[in-house]
């Protein structure tokens, strides 16, 4: 069989991954500060033997980093909700106690009093958790400042509660964990905190962030995709009637 | 099969959920203190396919890593408990709550329910209960000659009895406060019940400690924006779509892999 195939193979077998990722961000594309990752890039690998240089095999180039261009943002009115400006990040505790960062910001007060958002991971604070005392009226503002008030006393002074963590990842760029979360991609923070970038942190209260995901690219890319896998088979199917000629041309008389 | 069939599946499934949830909205528009529900989407976990920092050679390692999603689901719906709007009904016994907090009943298995529905109504034996005949707790009892009732915002249920009996107190209606209300449990008929996420409930008098206040002759409206409503049903209706046309496309791959080969 001609070697032919097996590069039409290779490709096919690459593309799936991408495939696989456009489908995920078309299945996310109403998860609440879902990012998108840029594209997958595919490199050529020349395979060096006899013969010609013909055999040039795709190989999958690992360029998996969050894309942090902002989603819609809907005004929701609920004061736990919070959107996050431009390229900021929130810190929250990740399910095995290390530092993630993420664009979620549907948060809640848990039933121990510690801020978390919606998929119950602990939002970090600039000292630690977040805690709130039973019954307060929780407002969050631009700058991340988390402070309450009595509702029974609503021009008392208000309570300070912590500083959300916040960090400008304008120039640090992220990579997603296997939970979802973001890390930063430098090895010395990866899974911890990382110096905030020349960007001011902000957020806006009472609204939530989309998913960043643009159906439309994604319905081309797949189509595109679906094409090129067509013409993949074309050239294995062509493979095949080469080869049943071959044989046939090499068959004995009866 | 193809892993993209299935990780659109995934939205598919999310997607009709979020359907249930807007119906769900949309049915209860009229129903007297009902709090509307948000699905909440979570990506699933990520397949590692290339470890960041993995070696690509000897000298050289993979800068970033290669993680494929597998989809999404709704994690959960969410509701939001925020003050529906508060509409006179000059019913008496109508009683709205203003702010933080729940009435809490008795259930016929001797639990406590809660509830934001002040449509309250007065029992054969003269005991205070809710539209669904579940007693106020703790049981307020009106006289058989009372001519009217007063609620006070504070909570205390005063009667004037008849005949030039003069008033009497007869009762305080309490609140409950929990720390997490999206934790309560909805269980039907205006009903919630707590849970260890909402924690336990914490009884105090309407207008003290954080607790809202009561107004007599009013209801709470649901609050559902039907508005809101449309918008999401038409988001939700389009991300159909997009999966459903994802399903589509790997389904035609397929088909022609197995017609050409």
């Amino acid at each position: 069989m001609d070697k032919l195939a097996f590069t039409a193979l290779a490709s096919i077998d690459n593309e799936s991954n991408v495939r696989a990722q456009i489908t995920n961000s078309l299945a996310n594309v109403s998860t609440i500060g879902f990012k998108d990752s840029f594209s997958l890039a595919e490199q050529s690998i020349q395979i060096k033997g006899e013969g010609i240089n013909s055999r040039v095999l795709p190989g999958m180039a690992n360029q998996e980093v969050i894309n942090l261009s902002p989603g819609a943002v809907n005004m929701t009115g609920n004061i736990m909700d919070v959107a996050l400006n431009d390229k900021t990040v929130l810190g929250v505790q990740a399910d095995n106690g290390e530092v993630g960062f993420t664009r979620r910001g549907d948060l809640r007060v848990s039933a121990t009093g510690l801020v978390e958002n919606t998929v119950g991971q602990l939002i970090l604070g600039e000292n630690g958790p977040i805690s709130v005392p039973p019954g307060q009226l929780v407002s969050i503002g631009p700058d991340g400042s988390v402070t309450s008030k009595s509702p029974s006393d609503p021009e008392g002074a208000p309570l300070n509660l912590g500083q959300l963590m916040l960090r400008d990842a304008s120039e640090m760029p992220l990579i997603r964990r296997a939970d979802g979360l973001f890390q930063p991609l430098a090895d010395e923070f990866r899974g911890r905190d990382f110096p905030t970038g020349p960007n001011s942190v902000s957020l806006q209260s009472g609204a939530l962030e989309g998913s960043n995901v643009n159906p439309v690219e994604a319905m081309i890319k797949m189509m595109d995709f679906n094409r090129a896998f067509e013409s993949k088979i074309k050239i294995i199917s062509e493979i095949k009637s080469i080869d049943e000629t071959g044989s046939s041309m090499m068959r004995l008389p009866q | 099969m193809d892993a993209s069939l299935w990780i659109a599946k995934t939205g598919l499934t999310a997607q009709q959920t979020r359907m249930q949830v807007i119906s769900n909205n949309l049915a209860n528009v009229n129903t007297t203190g009902f709090k509307k529900d948000r699905a909440v989407f979570e990506d699933l976990l990520y397949q590692n396919i290339v470890p960041a920092g993995g070696q690509t050679d000897a000298q050289s390692q993979a800068p970033t890593g290669l993680m494929l999603g597998t989809g999404t689901r709704v994690l959960a719906t969410e509701k939001l408990h925020g003050q529906g709007n508060v509409i006179n009904t000059e019913n008496a016994l109508d009683v709205a709550i203003t702010g933080e907090g729940f009435l809490s009943v008795s259930q016929p298995d001797g639990t406590i329910a809660y509830t934001r529905d002040g449509s309250l109504k007065l029992s054969a034996t003269g005991q205070l209960v809710t539209a669904g005949g579940q007693t106020i707790q703790p049981a307020i009892t009106i006289p058989q000659n009372a001519e009217s009732i007063t609620i006070a915002r504070n909570g205390i249920v005063t009667a004037q009895l008849a005949n030039g009996g003069g008033s009497s107190q007869v009762g305080q209606i309490n609140l409950s406060l929990f720390v997490n209300n999206s934790g309560l449990k909805p269980i039907g008929r205006n009903l919630y019940a707590s849970t260890e996420a909402s924690g336990v409930a914490i009884n105090g008098l309407p207008g003290e400690n954080g607790a809202g206040i009561l107004m007599q002759g009013s209801l709470e409206a649901s609050n559902v924006n039907v508005v809101e409503e449309m918008v999401n049903m038409i988001e939700t209706q389009r991300a159909y779509e997009v999966n459903s046309k994802a399903i589509s496309a790997a389904d035609g791959m397929l088909r022609f892999l197995n017609n050409n080969l």
